[in-house]
């Protein structure tokens, strides 16, 4: 059976991954570099829900409303992603448009599923394939970020278009809730403690 | 149990016996497969190479302009900060802070940071509080995201073909650099030997 660090009373430093004895202490520190040591993230369940959760709230306006109002002596248009997107698809710029709709539309929603997925299930203290659930954090840790491409399309798009009367392209209040999105769920992936996934094996059962 | 040969994995805490790895070898978890460290030759000295290129290229890359627009007689040009302004004239502060801390505040606080910790090690002694610099490193590193921004501004460019005559300023040219160059840099750095010469300063 595999040895657990936090099991033989030795706390692995988030900093310089130094392994220091535990000694009971109520507030240990790390012996190399000073950082406060806990066996896993303090509060990490209760923190990544409350981000999460918001980030699913502010997942629906970020979608429905304008991301982007563009305006001209003669018209006025606004856009959501959804629309941004088919605009591109329409105008031939296929990939483009299929790596926004990956990045704005999909990447967000399936962060906030896989992590639902699992925090219900190590809150179920579940055994299923550990190994799948690090690999489903791995993925939202490391595509999450790509998902504020649309923000910046947005931004340079308001910079370069201020044309007076001729011409000119605001961000539509859309642009705060999709923002909001996705430092949320930036702040829930970080708020998890992978270590909780594994933390239901080897033990006896119901313990 | 002696502590000095085992390794606890970062993303799953299962311990296990240190190894001597050959240069540019890997030691995986046993248990999830996570990376757990690397041997990579002259990570200090290459890191610090790359940040400080980076660096240099991040400056260069706020004195150009990011792109150019001409439509009807009208010519308009973005810099990077001339992108925050623009968002704040038009009323949107929350989106102008979002795109100045991630595009020009977390860069530099990466680049000043990562200097202040791997430059005097460099020298020979150890900073008074790299523990703080360290975690603080940490902290702001996953908020920088210039390649992100790279990105987007592809995409805005592609949009604006369309409807006027758009080119690319030296700004875009040099954040691509930019990109790389600090992709490089984390790449090259080996926190093992980081902190084992601190260690070894120390003694």
């Amino acid at each position: 059976m595999t040895a657990i660090a936090a099991r033989e009373g030795l706390l692995l430093c988030d900093t310089c991954l130094l392994l220091n004895r535990a000694r009971g202490l109520a507030h240990p520190a790390c012996a190399r570099c000073g950082a406060h040591l806990h066996a896993r993230k303090p509060g990490s369940l209760m923190r990544t829900w409350a981000f999460l959760i918001s980030a699913a709230i502010l997942y629906i306006p970020a979608n429905v409303l304008p991301v982007i109002e563009s305006g001209s002596l003669f018209e006025s248009q606004s856009d959501t992603i959804l629309s941004g997107v088919f605009f591109l698809w329409k105008t031939g710029s296929w990939l483009l448009a299929a790596i926004v709709f990956t990045a704005s539309i999909v990447i967000p929603a399936a962060k906030i599923a896989s992590l639902a997925f699992l925090l219900v299930s190590a809150q179920a203290r579940s055994r299923w394939s550990p190994l799948w659930r690090a690999r489903i954090y791995r993925a939202t840790h490391y595509i999450g970020r790509w998902s504020m491409v649309d923000i910046y399309v947005g931004a340079t798009l308001v910079a370069l278009v201020q044309l007076k009367a001729f011409a000119s392209i605001v961000p539509g209040p859309g642009a705060v809730y999709f923002g909001s999105v996705v430092v949320l769920t930036m702040l829930a992936t970080h708020s998890f403690d992978p270590r909780l996934t594994w933390d239901s094996l080897g033990e006896p059962r119901g313990g | 149990m002696k502590t000095n040969n085992l390794v606890a994995c970062p993303e799953c805490d299962a311990l296990q016996r240190e190894v001597d790895l050959v240069p540019h070898g890997e030691a995986v978890c046993m248990r999830c497969g996570a990376e757990l460290f690397r041997n990579k030759p002259g990570s200090l000295d290459r890191t610090l190479a790359f940040i400080i290129a980076a660096a240099i290229v991040f400056v260069a890359a706020n004195t150009f302009p990011l792109m150019e627009l001409e439509a009807q007689g009208m010519r308009r040009e973005s810099t990077l900060f001339g992108t925050v302004v623009a968002l704040q004239e038009t009323g949107w502060p929350l989106i102008a802070l979002l795109v100045l801390v991630t595009t020009l505040v977390v860069p530099c606080l990466q680049l000043g940071l990562a200097l202040a910790v791997l430059l005097p090690l460099k020298l020979g002694h150890v900073p008074r509080a790299l523990g703080w610099l360290s975690r603080a490193l940490d902290t702001v590193w996953p908020w920088g995201m210039v390649e992100v921004f790279l990105l987007g501004s592809m995409v805005s460019l592609v949009k604006l073909t369309k409807i006027a005559t758009v080119s690319t300023g030296g700004a875009l040219y040099m954040l691509g650099a930019y990109a790389l160059l600090i992709s490089a840099a984390v790449a090259a750095f080996d926190s093992r030997a980081f902190w084992a010469r601190v260690d070894e300063l120390r003694a």
